[in-house]
């Protein structure tokens, strides 16, 4: 009951007592962002003293200890723990962190090689082999190897996203070596059935079709496709869409499995109960004999889109809410500028006193929320700004978003911003090492685009030198109106009739995955 | 590298597997438990790991406290609790301004409310959750509550209306629990309902509810408990506090009989949703209703999975969840249709495989299965200190002590074959069941080909 899960998913096992009718409504909820870091607060407690108008004694009530507002004291130093590293026989890299707070160990297996490297036409491939990967070995059917995770009560599934697949494992420390005994025949011998391929192609078709009723999920697929353009490695959804999915046979499953799973290029990142000399032996026996088989595959390197300002709208007709998302240019995940664009992405959509949540939600309660991230992938990346608005102020919020790029552009940043970013951003590197998932997404992502292992360190070193001057000068460059793709998801009758003043690029239709649709296509009533 | 300090936590590991571990061979959360003279409890757990610390409150007050006509008003009083004081005008700023953030929830039993920061930020955490609970009141205003009014019903929007299957959490509780039963609205509310909030209920609401008497406070992580004893006595002490309000005692569980109710929605596939009445939360039936839940839907090898997914491949998902509160409680199954399968063929599959469960009881390896997930995720879940300052006051909420994660897990422990068969023979009927289909609009039907 306690819990702010609507429903549990269908294999899932989390005890978190949902509750029903989706209770437990959140207030606001915003996930921990991408960055990081801790310093020394002083000047941030200096200026939120001078922020916020002090202790104020009411005149109602005699002054108390209430009445005396304390002081936010020194944030402690932190210095993000580095991981211990080792390769095994066959090459593999090993980065572990080992904790003994807790009776768990968490791992993930991630190797260069996601949505980016699909072929032409055949979306959604890279996923679909990750996929085929938890369906049985050759010792052991779907059913068996499942039922042999499902007893010890682990987790062992393998996914894609754009630049990556990998293979998450969780598990209590006394049955890690019969969990990586599973996850290595899932690497080195899986059973590519053809029934099991066909249920799973079956499985994947409903979820992209269901996928189409779900307005989040359409605005973020069309935003990528409309951004990038048609052909760009980094256009398509990683799971692929109804079209590109009929094109994909279980050969096509084969040979990327044998291009690109491999040792060469993957890290596993472990974190939990666990020391180096018995994780080190364990591994070299589950996994030291994996090898590739023929040359060692390029890393694609997509340039930036030529991207050029769009609108583009998909209608729901009847729809309650519009869902608005923004995405401009942005650097690459190597930018040297990452600190700098994390305190830019807080204060303007990164948290709840950001300016766009503030604005929309806060004051004008045009919405449940509205926030913004910085996607940055191997070698570009985007800006995105989004919420979801109820219909009849879907003009208004248009205008709202509009002005708050503009004042980007201005280069209006105040010091007391800056400081409340940068608090922030400490406080969130911190908060990463609570959960070991976290710890292995955050270091996964290092070791993929080889950021080095002292990558967070410098971080947090740079967020505490950024400096007015330089964040604002990012911030201009940051809102890029005239490139910016718009997507709008909802009622397109009342979408066109609200936009129509706005200084905005003429609006396109496509489809609820994202595909062009002709321009006379009529409104459809309901 | 000494940057991971010692921690306090005592954590032991377990076997579960042998069925013969015993209670006390748990994991434990170690705390300390004051209450204050206004009858506020108080719990403080440490853990020195990280420089983080969680300041966790749960008041005895959810939406099954609502006046008739003011559904949702419970959760709308939630979001006005971050608007602000004469002493703090903005909440926010002050807790972001020093790297901590927030969030809250209400469900139909409690309020929750919880900041996370650095912990540097103790004092200050405390003193703004010290500071809206002592005089939120006093500055409350129309445009406040108009406000936080029109986000709730936006939230509404987005968590239901413009969700595919929203519906269906908006009209479980009006047909599960009669017109006057607590449980009968739907947490969110009504828009109607929402509109008719006042100010004036606004302000009763708090000085009824929000009272030290009426809540607890979970402090969790990296501080000397020396040092925030006296602030929490200082801050929390200084409020006065009325008596909390009569508890609802035991209410009866509804008595219900069978209704099949269809509705369409803007989807592809139609769905079904069977819901039971169930054991209340920690009663007996409860944890075995979880375990039920697991050998039911619970993976890929478990029986309507299997059947429905893996098998007969007339589904695309299939889950099961006890749905546990503290008046009682929601058994709910749901399934939804692979194109070309009918809601009919859906609900035949899971008749057959419930009949089963109820007449023959299950394996010893579908109950280890089960039991060690269960087993993974009491683990899962203790990782991080608001998560662990949530369980206490979870813990405190239900059964009068946050010492029970123990006990909490050995419930699961305890449970034999026959005992699962036993809750699903007296739970799970299908003269008891209320049964929810969904279907595609008719002009979605035409788009796809049309299957149902």
């Amino acid at each position: 009951m306690s819990c702010t899960l609507r429903r549990r998913t269908p294999l899932s096992t989390d005890l978190c007592q949902a509750a029903p009718m989706g209770s437990a409504d959140v207030r606001e909820h915003h996930p921990m962002k991408s960055a990081f870091l801790r310093r020394v607060a002083l000047a941030v407690a200096l200026s939120l003293l001078a922020a916020c108008s002090g202790p104020q004694v009411s005149d109602t009530k005699l002054p108390g200890k209430l009445d005396v507002r304390p002081d936010n004291g020194v944030a402690p130093l932190f210095t993000p723990p580095k991981p211990e590293r080792f390769e095994l026989a066959n090459g593999l890299q090993v980065w572990l962190f080992s904790r003994t707070t807790l009776p768990l160990v968490t791992a993930s297996l991630t190797l260069p090689a996601g949505a980016v490297v699909d072929p032409d036409g055949k979306a959604g491939l890279a996923s679909l082999t990750a996929s085929m990967l938890s369906e049985g070995t050759e010792r052991l059917t779907s059913l068996e190897f499942a039922d042999e995770v499902e007893v010890l009560g682990a987790t062992l599934s393998a996914s894609s996203g754009q630049d990556s697949s990998q293979v998450f494992l969780q598990t209590l420390p006394r049955n890690l070596e019969a969990t990586l005994a599973l996850a290595s025949e899932l690497l080195m011998t899986p059973r590519f059935d053809p029934k099991e391929f066909e249920r799973i192609h079956q499985l994947t078709s409903n979820s992209l079709q269901q996928r189409q009723d779900e307005p989040k999920a359409v605005a973020s697929i069309t935003g990528t496709r409309a951004f990038f353009g048609e052909g760009h490695p980094y256009a398509h959804p990683v799971d692929g869409t109804l079209e590109s999915l009929e094109n994909l046979s279980l050969e096509d499953v084969k040979t990327f499995y044998s291009t690109y799973w491999r040792p060469e290029g993957a890290t596993l990142v472990v974190v939990g109960d666990v020391d180096r000399k018995g994780l080190e032996g364990l591994l070299n026996e589950k996994l030291g004999t994996w090898q590739g088989k023929g040359p060692v595959p390029e890393i694609a390197n997509p340039v930036a889109p030529t991207s050029l300002g769009r609108t583009v709208i998909v209608d729901v007709p009847g729809a309650p809410q519009t869902v608005i998302r923004f995405l401009m240019p942005g650097p690459g995940i190597r930018t040297p500028d990452a600190a700098t664009l994390e305190l830019l992405n807080t204060l303007f959509g990164g948290s709840f006193t950001s300016r766009i949540n503030q604005n929309l939600r806060e004051d004008k309660g045009y919405t449940y929320g509205a926030r913004s991230s910085f996607v940055m992938l191997r070698s570009t990346g985007y800006f995105v700004g989004s919420s979801s608005v109820r219909t009849e102020v879907t003009g208004a919020a248009l205008a709202e978003f509009l002005k708050e790029y503009r004042r980007l552009e201005a280069g209006d940043i105040t010091a007391d911003e800056l400081e409340r970013s940068r608090a922030t951003q400490n406080a969130d590197m911190v908060q990463l090492f609570e959960t070991q998932s976290g710890v292995v997404s955050a270091f996964s992502d290092v070791a993929l685009y080889g950021l080095g292992e002292d990558h967070l360190e410098k971080l947090l070193a740079a967020l505490q030198v950024v400096q007015l001057p330089g964040l604002n000068d990012q911030a201009r460059r940051a809102s890029d109106l005239s490139n910016a793709t718009l997507i709008l998801v909802g009622d397109r009758a009342e979408i066109e009739r609200q936009i129509a003043e706005l200084p905005i690029a003429p609006a396109e239709l496509r489809d609820k995955e994202g595909a062009h649709l002709p321009r006379e296509t009529e409104p459809t009533n309901r | 590298m000494n940057r991971l300090r010692q921690t306090l936590i005592l954590i032991a590991v377990t076997g579960l597997l042998s069925g013969r571990a015993s209670a006390t061979d748990n994991p434990r959360l170690a705390f300390e438990e004051v209450t204050l003279a206004n009858g506020m409890k108080v719990v403080l757990h440490e853990d020195h790991t990280l420089p983080i610390v969680a300041l966790n409150l749960w008041y005895k007050v959810g939406s099954r406290d609502e006046q008739p006509g003011r559904s949702g008003f419970a959760h709308l009083f939630e979001h006005l609790m971050f608007m602000g004081t004469e002493r703090v005008p903005n909440f926010d700023v002050v807790m972001e301004g020093g790297g901590a953030w927030n969030n809250a929830s209400t469900s139909e039993d409690r309020t929750n409310y919880y900041s996370v920061g650095p912990a540097n930020m103790v004092d200050t955490l405390l003193w703004l959750d010290a500071d809206r609970l002592d005089s939120l009141d006093d500055t409350m205003t129309q445009a406040k509550l108009d406000l936080q009014r029109d986000v709730v019903r936006n939230e509404r929007r987005q968590s239901y209306e413009n969700q595919p299957y929203g519906q269906t959490w908006l009209i479980i509780p009006n047909e599960m629990y009669p017109e006057g039963h607590p449980y009968h609205d739907p947490v969110i509310g009504s828009h109607e309902d929402l509109e008719s909030a006042t100010v004036d209920d606004v302000v009763s609401f708090f000085r009824t509810w929000y009272i030290p008497a009426n809540a607890s406070l979970v402090l969790a992580g990296d501080f000397d408990p020396e040092k925030v004893k006296p602030l929490i006595e200082d801050y929390f002490g200084s409020i006065e506090s009325n008596p909390p309000p009569a508890s609802l005692g035991e209410v009866p569980m509804p008595t219900f009989a069978a209704k099949t109710v269809a509705i369409t929605d803007d989807v592809q596939l139609p769905q079904v949703t069977m819901v039971w009445h169930s054991a209340p939360f920690m009663k007996p039936g409860d944890a075995e209703l979880d375990v039920a839940s697991s050998v039911l839907a619970g993976s890929k090898n478990s029986r309507l999975y299997k059947s429905l997914v893996y098998d007969k491949e007339i589904a695309n998902d299939v889950s099961a969840y006890q749905a546990s509160m503290s008046l009682s409680s929601l058994f709910i199954i749901e399934a939804t249709a692979q194109p070309g399968h009918t809601l009919e063929e859906l609900e035949a599959a899971i008749d057959a495989e419930l009949q089963t469960l109820r007449t023959e009881v299950p394996t010893q390896r579908e109950l280890d299965r089960a039991k060690n997930n269960i087993e993974t995720n009491f683990v899962r879940r203790i990782e991080a200190v608001n998560a662990r300052a949530d369980l206490l006051n979870q813990y405190l909420f239900l059964t009068g002590s946050p010492d029970y994660l123990q006990q909490d897990l050995a419930r699961y422990q305890a449970i034999t074959p026959e005992d699962v068969q036993k809750v699903v023979s007296e739970t799970l009927l299908e003269g008891n069941r209320f049964t929810l289909e969904t279907r595609p609009e008719p002009a979605a039907l035409e788009a796809t080909g049309g299957q149902e």
